[in-house]
């Protein structure tokens, strides 16, 4: 911002025609010098904009646009927007590291292992690969197909009753990233979370 | 001292943050299903999605983690969809104002709304073949020239859709206005913004239209009209040394000149001999409106006569020059003026 105010002390008589020519010269080059030509105007009214404004046009009634009632407009059911990352996953933690899934990727948790999903992340961030290399012997992880991530597709009994034998906490994953699974017939795009996924 | 050490440390360490303390994640979220799908991603390089994005569309956000804070950083963020329309608004207006778009309430202006990659095509989705276009006006706060401290926009509440219309066909849209259409008790001193939006369309059309995600957004800012007011003055006085008199300039708009000028006789529309008051001019380049106070001292040389003068304030702006305010008669009689004292000894 650049902001000139010119001097509003008084100034000596004499000193008033030097100014003035210098002011004169100065007056072109600053503020609003892009406006157009013309002789200066009275500065228009309240009064004078009501009449100017009786006449509101819609232009949005132009060719090209089927106009609708702004009343008719919907919003539609909560966009799905991660406010944050840590706030829209599951930690998994052990041994001084700790990961990110996405909620609902977790399918199973043996009691043994509820200490490892972690409210707050504490000690080294550490990629999933890298959490889940380090942890193979209580992490099983198990490929799911979009489908049955969608919910559209259930996994098999056979499978869930697997995961409980196993004795170790599953992870769904896709081509090798964790992702979330929705129970089926799931509202609203809620997400299973954690604690209601099976445990023993 | 010592109680800043540890501060000093701290921040210390946090500038020199090393690449190896963050971990970088990619989340994709499909739009229908709320399905979310992490892959991680090396600090640079590229890679495909292994896999597709849904009938709605899949938002891919990039994530960066700092490791020893758990703060997150959310670097990017893009909507893919197998469908995408695209939309472009450029806002013209009598401000060549470079960045943002902005006019003043008794301004035209017009808006260019070019849309493309809307697709009827065997097969489509719905949405692929519409979109939203709404058009919405929200007034600053009384006293305030922006929605500073809410985020940096209009709530809900004080935001109002006044047109909305559905766009089926590619190509340019031309909206023209004569002014702005936000409303107040005092046309001359409303001021807040107008905002164009295009958003895709889920619904397919039915009633009620469901709004999903904004594809372009621009907004208009919209100024008052200044105006201005001389004090100090009597128009039924006679002055043969004209005292100080004050300007006050209210809402100067952000591109603009102002000063006050005199003449001889009453308010003209082309006054021969009129004078600029050198110490009246105020310079305003600024991103909102501003508020000044002149004061015009010692300007009995600017009366080569006695007689009645007019006083106004001009101010011209991109959109041209406004007279703001006249005070006329300021009546000068230089008959009046004390020549001398005479005292008697007696």
């Amino acid at each position: 911002m650049r902001l000139r105010i010119s001097n509003p002390r008084a100034m000596k008589t004499t000193n008033v025609a030097i100014i003035a020519l210098a002011c004169t010269a100065l007056s072109p080059l600053h503020g609003g010098e892009a406006g157009a030509q013309g002789a200066p105007k009275l500065r228009p009214s309240h009064a004078d904009l009501v009449k100017r404004f009786e006449k509101r046009t819609r232009p949005l009634s132009v060719k090209g646009v089927e106009s609708i009632e702004a009343g008719r407009l919907g919003r539609s059911k909560e966009r799905i927007v991660a406010p944050t990352l840590v706030g829209r996953s599951t930690i998994l933690s052990h041994g001084g590291r700790w990961t990110l899934v996405p909620k609902g990727a977790v399918l199973f948790v043996p009691a043994v292992y509820c200490g490892r999903i972690a409210e707050k992340p504490s000690g080294k961030l550490v990629p999933w690969i890298e959490f889940c290399s380090r942890n193979r012997g209580w992490i099983h992880t198990e490929t799911v197909t979009m489908e049955q991530a969608r919910g559209e597709a259930v996994l098999s009994e056979e499978v869930t009753e697997t995961h409980k034998r196993l004795g170790r906490l599953v992870v769904a994953v896709l081509h090798g990233g964790p992702i979330s699974v929705k129970a089926p017939a799931e509202e609203d795009g809620e997400l299973s979370r954690p604690s209601e996924i099976a445990k023993e | 001292m010592k109680h800043f050490v540890p501060f000093i440390m701290l921040l210390a360490g946090g500038l020199r943050a090393a690449p190896e303390d963050y971990v970088n994640f990619v989340r994709q979220i499909q739009q229908d299903s709320g399905v979310e799908w992490d892959v991680t991603v090396a600090p640079r390089g590229e890679m495909l999605s292994p896999e597709g994005v849904g009938p709605a569309g899949s938002l891919f956000q990039l994530w960066s983690i700092h490791g020893p804070t758990a703060f997150e950083y959310h670097l990017d963020e893009e909507f893919v969809s197998a469908y995408s329309p695209s939309a472009k608004i450029v806002i013209e207006t009598g401000d060549p104002y470079p960045h943002i778009a902005r006019t003043r309430v008794d301004q035209p202006f017009e808006v260019r709304i070019d849309i493309n990659g809307l697709t009827h095509e065997n097969g489509a989705p719905v949405e692929a073949g519409h979109v939203l276009l709404t058009h919405s006006m929200a007034r600053y706060p009384q006293g305030r020239h922006s929605f500073a401290g809410q985020g940096g926009g209009a709530s809900q509440d004080q935001s109002e859709v006044i047109d909305a219309g559905t766009v089926s066909s590619n190509g340019l849209i031309l909206l023209e206005y004569a002014h702005t259409n936000l409303t107040g008790p005092d046309l001359t001193k409303v001021e807040g913004e107008e905002v164009w939006t295009v958003s895709a369309v889920t619904g397919g059309g039915t009633d009620p239209l469901e709004e999903a995600d904004v594809l372009e957004i621009s907004k208009l800012q919209v100024w008052p009209i200044a105006e201005a007011a001389f004090t100090g003055v009597d128009p039924a006085e006679k002055y043969s040394e004209v005292p100080p008199i004050r300007v006050r300039l209210m809402d100067l708009y952000p591109d603009s000149t102002t000063w006050v000028r005199v003449y001889a006789g009453p308010p003209a529309g082309d006054p021969e001999g009129a004078r600029e008051i050198s110490n009246s001019y105020v310079v305003i380049e600024d991103s909102i409106p501003q508020d000044r106070t002149v004061t015009l001292e010692e300007i009995e040389s600017l009366f080569e006569t006695s007689g009645s003068y007019t006083l106004e304030v001009l101010h011209r702006t991109p959109f041209g020059t406004d007279i703001l305010t006249q005070f006329f008669p300021l009546q000068i009689d230089f008959s009046i003026r004390v020549r001398g004292t005479v005292y008697s000894g007696n």
